[in-house]
């Protein structure tokens, strides 16, 4: 166990490396640097050579490719992620104040739809083939065609007040002016604030866990380990619960591993309509701005978080299913 | 600044009007189905909500000291330095200068729309005779937001900034590359030395050089310097905070040493969705709506509510859209063809349908209603039949009968190249598209997002694009934009080349009579509605929304002047405990 734990740590290096690499070299492939793409046509029209000159000098981008890759892999080996070229401000600060929104959102997502997902899967997978089943079906299926982007504006018009109900907040993660009130009026602000983004980003992930949850149980419930539960005379609940689910939910493990990018990635739909400073938006603007060092920032820290996903669930099917062994 | 002889341009500016505010009720009077049995609940709106303009009943009133105003943002600015910093941000300029950082001069926001300046930082200055050395005297007394003395070393200080060219201040340099040298004489008088006479550098350093304290500039790294997030300055307003998207707080500068703001607050809060923001603009949660999208400025006249509670705003700040021809391609080098697109384009229709009337249709490079422009100068009047005629003069014909146009073997066919996001070029390219494809030319659509746009046009690129020319101050220099030795490099990106032109704009620049230069500006009108160069379009107005107890309001060039806005009744509202 320990010897796996440590090859597997071992080969994320050179992935890491690579995937950096890769990323540093496709991210200045691209057309535009962080001149033009942030200023507006008078201005760029306005600057003189030796003001273009000067700016990717000042910004370090008249060196070559390789070198500059060289001093950002140095300057990130000491946790140091330079400097946005888009607003200034130091990228670790960046991501310090958007990160902890989209771990809230996303983890909240996840954490509902596993929650509504496997109750929904089994109930499903028992009562296979039922009208219920098949309503279920459809009806998931639905929800899961359904783009976030044209939920989320729905749910804005009506339910965000205006002209239908005013039932939710719409626009950040706190009121404005609660700043002085106490912790449990905040909490509930924030909980209220959150309701309409986490549903946008759970409702899909939702259909498609449960079918995979209702798969893995049809799956199980047609062992040989389950026929011998039943015919031991243990009740159905039991012979559903502890035999058949245990076993159906070792893929969802593997899929709780794979969620981890996404849990920081952010989503840039659903930050943009809720107004809520997190990854999504910061990727998504430093892309458009060209902000190499943030970009870079945020691909490093999501492939890690992807590798270190992957071999989190890797441990974990070693706990929940005693016929895997790590070596 | 020049009075205008009274006769002609004024008549026809009228009339200009006249039709325009004619076609707009018509497109908008259209009442929306209303509901069974609720119609008379239904408020009318009167004649200047429909046209989006304040009622004189706006400025009336004695002004109450004290509230809160809440103005939307569309999107946080990614920083509060005024052209100081790049990327030159217009709403880090809009929130700061002449609100959080006094200008020399300011340029005074109820003089629509000749905008002269009035006294700033600078109780009054002194020009030489050469318009070379501009001297201004600074008001004595005057502090920082921080209890600091404000003198002439914090501008040369701040000059020293934008002009070191280690820094990512090009934006801001581009504006200052003549002065020769610059000094503090004594604590409070400044001097500018230029190397040439240049009409515009007056009103440039006037109001575009912000008084940033030394003693918080000099501190550490420039680029990551505090200030550029917690502005501290010597205007109107002090900086009381800023969230990440979420809001901007600027608070009343009582040690001002003009008459303070009457508002104790400004609250600019960022919504970057369009709907999100109509949405709470219709909770109530917005006093100044800004930038709403045509689609929503006619959809308010279904809202009893914002009808009664609300002043629409269209106002037309000065800018142009325009298609221009890349002349260095062979298929625009000829202006017979360049007027020919002109003509097979129906601009009324397209205004009309398109474009629901909102915008204005302009011909002019220059502040639309200054006197730079030449108001005879009239839309070319869509005309295909003549059209056809220049097309076929230039030697473009249909031969081989395949319904495009060749000239010695080539199609008549071009690119035209769109920025994406830009949901206006997509209604655009497609109506030229087909009318195009009737008179025989094909016009294919290529889009790319911005940052490679931007590239493709730098390098030219690129057949036919289309832009916003968009600025703050009435005043400005075509030498950008149309002389000849802008064609490489500058932002001629079309190739414009015409020795007179040349000649006039070079004129201009040392041209110090106003109305000398009004009349030199007015003849490169001319020549430009002659030659084609660019498809002038329309100018795009700031649709916004203000609530009818703000009072004292007034759209400008520079945004609102929200000195002089007052609340009619500044009973704090539930929401702000």
């Amino acid at each position: 166990m320990r010897s796996y734990l440590l090859k597997r740590l071992a080969t994320m290096v050179p992935t890491l490396f690579g995937i950096t690499l890769v990323t540093f070299a496709l991210i200045h492939l691209v057309p535009g640097d962080p001149l033009t793409a942030t200023s507006d046509m008078a201005q760029a029209g306005q600057l003189s050579r030796e003001s273009i000159e000067a700016f990717r000098h000042a910004m370090g981008l008249d060196q070559p490719l390789h070198l500059r890759y060289a001093r950002w892999l140095g300057r990130v080996l000491t946790f140091d992620f330079g400097v946005s070229t888009y607003d200034h401000r130091p990228v670790a600060d960046k991501l310090a104040e958007a990160l902890p929104n989209t771990l809230l959102l996303s983890s909240l997502a996840l954490f509902f739809a596993y929650l509504f997902a496997v109750p929904l899967g089994v109930f499903s997978a028992v009562k296979r083939g039922r009208l219920v089943d098949r309503l279920l079906t459809s009806g998931l299926f639905v929800l899961y065609a359904l783009p976030s982007f044209w939920v989320a504006i729905m749910l804005v018009l009506f339910l965000g007040g205006g002209r239908y109900l005013d039932l939710f907040p719409i626009q950040g993660l706190s009121s404005p002016g609660l700043e002085g009130a106490g912790l449990l009026a905040r909490l509930g602000d924030l909980a209220w604030h959150l309701v309409l983004p986490v549903f946008c980003l759970s409702y899909a992930s939702l259909a498609w866990l449960s079918r995979y949850v209702r798969s893995g149980m049809l799956e199980a419930l047609g062992q040989d380990y389950v026929r011998t539960a039943r015919a031991k005379g243990l009740p159905e609940r039991a012979v559903i619960a502890r035999h058949a689910l245990r076993n159906a939910l070792i893929p969802l493990v593997t899929l709780l591993g794979l969620s981890v990018p996404h849990l920081i990635g952010g989503s840039v739909i659903v930050e943009q309509v809720f107004g809520v400073p997190g990854m999504g938006r910061l990727g998504f603007q430093a892309v458009l701005t060209r902000d190499y060092n943030t970009l870079m920032a945020v691909t490093t820290l999501t492939a890690l978080l992807t590798m270190a996903g992957t071999l989190l669930s890797d441990l974990a099917y070693a706990l929940v299913d005693p016929r895997i062994r790590c070596s | 600044m020049p009075s205008r002889s009274p006769g002609a341009p004024a008549l026809v500016l009228a009339a200009c009007l006249g039709l325009l505010l004619g076609s707009c009720k018509r497109s908008q009077e259209a009442p929306p189905a209303p509901a069974p049995g609720r119609a008379e609940d239904r408020p009318v709106p009167d004649e200047h909500w429909l046209e989006g303009r304040l009622p004189p009943s706006v400025l009336e009133g004695t002004p109450t000291s004290g509230g809160t105003l809440i103005v939307r943002l569309h999107a946080d600015p990614p920083h509060l330095s005024p052209h100081v910093l790049d990327p030159g941000d217009l709403t880090a300029t809009r929130l700061t200068l002449g609100r959080i950082y006094e200008p020399l001069m300011r340029i005074d926001a109820s003089d629509h729309p000749r905008y002269r300046l009035v006294p700033g930082a600078a109780e009054s200055y002194e020009e030489s005779a050469d318009h070379l050395t501009y001297t201004f005297k600074l008001r004595e007394g005057m502090r920082f937001h921080d209890g600091e003395p404000v003198s002439a070393h914090d501008l040369v200080a701040t000059m020293d900034k934008l002009l070191d060219p280690s820094l990512p201040t090009a934006s801001a340099r581009s504006s200052f590359l003549d002065v020769q040298s610059y000094r503090a004489v004594d604590d409070l008088r400044f001097e500018v030395k230029l190397k040439r006479p240049y009409f515009l550098f007056f009103r440039q350093v006037a109001t575009t050089l912000p008084v940033m304290p030394k003693h918080l500039l000099e501190k550490g790294d420039f680029r990551t310097n505090p200030i550029h997030r917690a502005p501290v300055g010597s205007g109107p307003w002090r900086f009381a905070g800023w969230k990440s998207l979420g809001q901007i707080v600027l608070e009343r500068n009582d040690d001002y040493w003009g008459r303070p703001p009457h508002l104790e607050r400004l609250v600019f809060r960022v919504v970057p969705d369009h709907t999100v923001a109509a949405q709470l603009f219709e909770r109530g949660e917005i006093d100044l709506m800004t930038q709403i999208q045509p689609a929503q400025w006619i959809d308010m006249a279904r809202s009893p509510r914002l009808v009664t509670d609300y002043h629409r705003v269209r106002f037309f700040p000065k800018n142009y859209e325009w298609v221009g021809w890349n002349q260095k391609r062979p298929v625009f080098a000829d202006k017979r063809v360049r007027k020919a697109m002109a003509l097979l384009f129906d601009h009324e229709t397209f205004n009309r349908t398109v474009l629901h009337d909102l915008e204005k249709p302009t011909t002019c490079h220059f502040w639309h209603e200054g006197p730079d422009c030449d108001r005879l100068l009239r839309p070319l009047a869509y005309d295909p039949k003549q059209a056809e005629r220049l097309l076929e003069e230039a030697g473009w014909t249909d031969g081989d009968g395949d319904g495009v146009r060749e000239k010695d073997g080539a199609k008549l066919r071009f690119t035209f190249l769109v920025s994406a996001s830009s949901v206006f070029l997509s209604k655009l390219t497609l109506f030229l598209q087909e009318s195009y494809r009737k008179a025989g030319i094909q016009m294919d659509i290529a889009t790319a997002e911005w940052a490679l746009f931007s590239k493709r046009i730098h390098e030219r690129d690129f057949d036919a694009c289309s832009m916003l020319w968009g600025d703050t101050d009435v005043d400005s220099d075509p030498f950008q934009v149309w002389h000849s030795s802008q064609a490489k490099g500058g932002s001629n990106f079309v190739g414009f080349e015409n020795p007179r032109a040349d000649a006039l704009i070079e004129q201009a620049r040392v041209e110090f009579d106003p109305e000398r230069r009004s009349a030199l500006y007015r003849e490169l009108g001319r020549i430009l509605y002659e030659e084609q160069p660019y498809m002038f379009l329309n100018v795009r107005p700031d649709l916004d929304a203000v609530h009818r107890k703000v009072k004292g309001v007034r759209p400008s060039l520079n945004f609102y002047n929200f000195d002089a806005i007052w609340l009619d009744e500044p009973a704090p509202r539930a929401r702000q405990e």
